[in-house]
């Protein structure tokens, strides 16, 4: 029998402890797994978004310009209000291709559990964002409106028919239809600019300006004149990218914190049953010494269970976060700061092989003194019974 | 195309469990089945019901409410479209032991944007339906009173989603 049959039979003997033993290194490595993909998968996701979004600055109240920056590009909405007139400056400095306003305002609606997040806006944010279209036509006159894919399922309405605002009770026609993004343009309701100020009493006001600018690379030079104006706060989308991944990279420290222990809770599992497991087979090693086992061999032996035992956990622990990665993935969009709508979680083979090779430096180390043990026992003590 | 059937289907939620558990069956827990019709069920539900079910109506979804342990009576939702957008319905009803009829316990709205918003939810309108069988006929103007003038849109919406799930779950669970 060769020493991996050998060993691979020590494991299986003993089936309970072994299983333990794997599935506490499994649920390790799942996590540090699917730490390691989120944080690649994230990143290039929040870039991809970012750069389909055409959007190079945008201009918001005063305030705390990321969590209003974030809340606008989400599709949430801020307390403070920009004075319309600042689009007159905005659309007076050279460089910007387009300026397109926004006001938005949520209707919390406690007693059916939902927000409806209606948004104000002209033609230029449908220049800005040349990849919607529409079913049926853009604004005709000022009651009409458009919904998002998602507001189109979720109220059965379509082109022609009605939709009525009980808080405000006006009526609005619906002209069209967004045909589905995958992003947050899904879930609003379009109104026109004029009519949404003038419904939610917010005449002369703006919750933010999204920019595109001719040449991307002129950006921090057009920053520094937009600053210029008063009560306007300036983000550029770079600096937005900066601070969400930053954001995100604190909370992977800490998670990757807890997953580095974790793993040491785990090697030292393995560490405990490869040592139990050669106390207990004193005898059995000791007999293996005296019918002329090398100890080269019975050291080789004991080291290759840890590395089995701490494999197969890797294996165990892929195969979960491969399978379990999309709820994970879901939990954790939650939690997110402008959580992309496409995948965060990136399953690269690099990531794969990277932690199947930590767990190869596990089992190594975690086996290596109870081997030692191992190959150094006197056969006279260990057939006494000591 | 799949994806949206998908979507819409599962679109109706029942948004406020506890809420209505208590003031329906004075109950605190049910437990969800999702039951798929065959061809031959679906044939009978479209025949009593007297209208196609949309396509991807293809499962329902019933939860069985019990208090202490013991079954007293079944709620199922809906997503109906009104005049101005979606009306989402929820039914709680009892299958009498005797008589092995199902009966409607009570009707409420959770969600809609009607311009009869308050009648539609009004007990006026919603109380006319208490006591229906699948066997009754539930046609706005005639079975039913529409909540208000001008919503009879709305109220045949709200009649034809309570109809559609009664005849839905006696197909699906007939009486032993």
């Amino acid at each position: 029998m060769n020493l991996f049959k050998f060993a691979l039979k020590n494991l299986v003997q003993r089936k309970t402890r072994s299983a333990i033993t794997v599935a506490s290194i499994g649920i390790a490595i799942a996590v540090l797994f699917t730490v390691l993909s989120f944080n690649q998968g994230y990143e290039s996701s929040l870039r991809n978004q970012i750069q389909k979004m055409g959007i190079h600055i945008m201009v918001i109240p005063i305030g705390c310009p990321y969590e209003a920056a974030s809340l606008i590009l989400k599709g949430g909405e801020i307390p403070n209000y920009l004075p319309q007139s600042v689009l007159d400056e905005v659309r007076k400095i050279d460089g910007i291709e387009i300026a397109a306003p926004v006001l938005i305002h949520g209707i919390v609606k406690p007693d059916e559990g939902r927000t409806d997040i209606y948004a104000g806006i002209d033609s230029s944010m449908f220049r800005l964002k040349n990849w919607l279209r529409i079913d049926g036509e853009f604004f005709c006159k000022s009651d009409d409106i458009i919904l998002g894919s998602d507001v189109s399922l979720i109220e059965l309405s379509k082109t022609g028919d009605q939709i009525y605002l009980p808080e405000y009770a006006r009526t609005f026609d619906v002209s069209g239809v967004l045909r589905p993004t995958g992003t947050e343009d899904d879930g609003f309701f379009y109104i026109p600019l004029s009519t949404a100020q003038k419904v939610f009493n917010l005449e002369g006001n703006i919750t933010g300006i999204s920019i595109r600018l001719k040449d991307p690379a002129a950006a921090a030079r057009i920053a520094r004149r937009l600053e210029n104006i008063p009560q306007a706060e300036v983000i550029t989308m770079s600096e937005l990218l900066g601070t969400m991944l930053s954001l995100v990279g604190s909370v992977k420290t800490l998670i990757l914190s807890i997953v580095i222990i974790i793993i040491a809770i785990s090697t030292f599992s393995v560490f405990n049953t490869i040592l139990m497991s050669v106390f207990e087979r004193a005898r059995e090693i000791g007999i293996m010494i005296a019918t002329g086992a090398n100890r080269g061999h019975v050291f080789s032996l004991i080291w290759l269970e840890s590395v089995l035992l701490s494999l197969a956990g890797g294996f165990a622990g892929l195969a979960l976060a491969i399978v379990a990665s999309r709820g994970i993935e879901g939990i954790v969009k939650k939690f997110l700061p402008l959580a992309p709508k496409e995948s965060v979680i990136s399953l690269r083979p690099e990531i794969f092989l990277y932690t199947l090779g930590f767990m190869l430096i596990v089992g190594i180390g975690a086996g290596f003194y109870p081997a030692f043990l191992a190959a150094r026992q006197k056969p006279t003590e260990s057939l006494r019974g000591e | 195309m799949i994806w949206v059937l998908v979507v819409f289907n599962s679109l109706c939620v029942w948004r406020f469990p506890d809420r209505d558990l208590k003031e329906i069956f004075n109950a605190d827990a049910y437990e969800t089945k999702l039951v798929s019709m065959s061809e031959e069920q679906q044939a009978e539900i479209e025949k009593h019901l007297g209208a196609e079910l949309d396509p991807d109506e293809t499962e329902f979804k019933f939860f069985m409410v019990t208090r202490k342990g013991e079954p007293v009576g079944v709620v199922s939702t809906h997503l109906s479209k009104g005049q101005y957008g979606a009306i989402e319905v929820v039914v709680g009803f009892v299958r009498d032991t005797v008589g092995k009829t199902t009966k409607i316990k009570a009707v409420r709205i959770q969600r809609d944007r009607e311009k009869a918003h308050a009648a539609l939810r009004g007990a006026k309108f919603l109380d006319q339906f208490i006591g229906k069988t699948p066997r009754n006929k539930f046609q706005v103007g005639e079975d039913i009173k529409p909540a208000a003038d001008g919503a009879e849109k709305s109220s045949a919406a709200v009649a034809f989603a309570v109809k559609k799930i009664m005849i839905v779950y006696d197909v699906l669970f007939p009486a032993e």
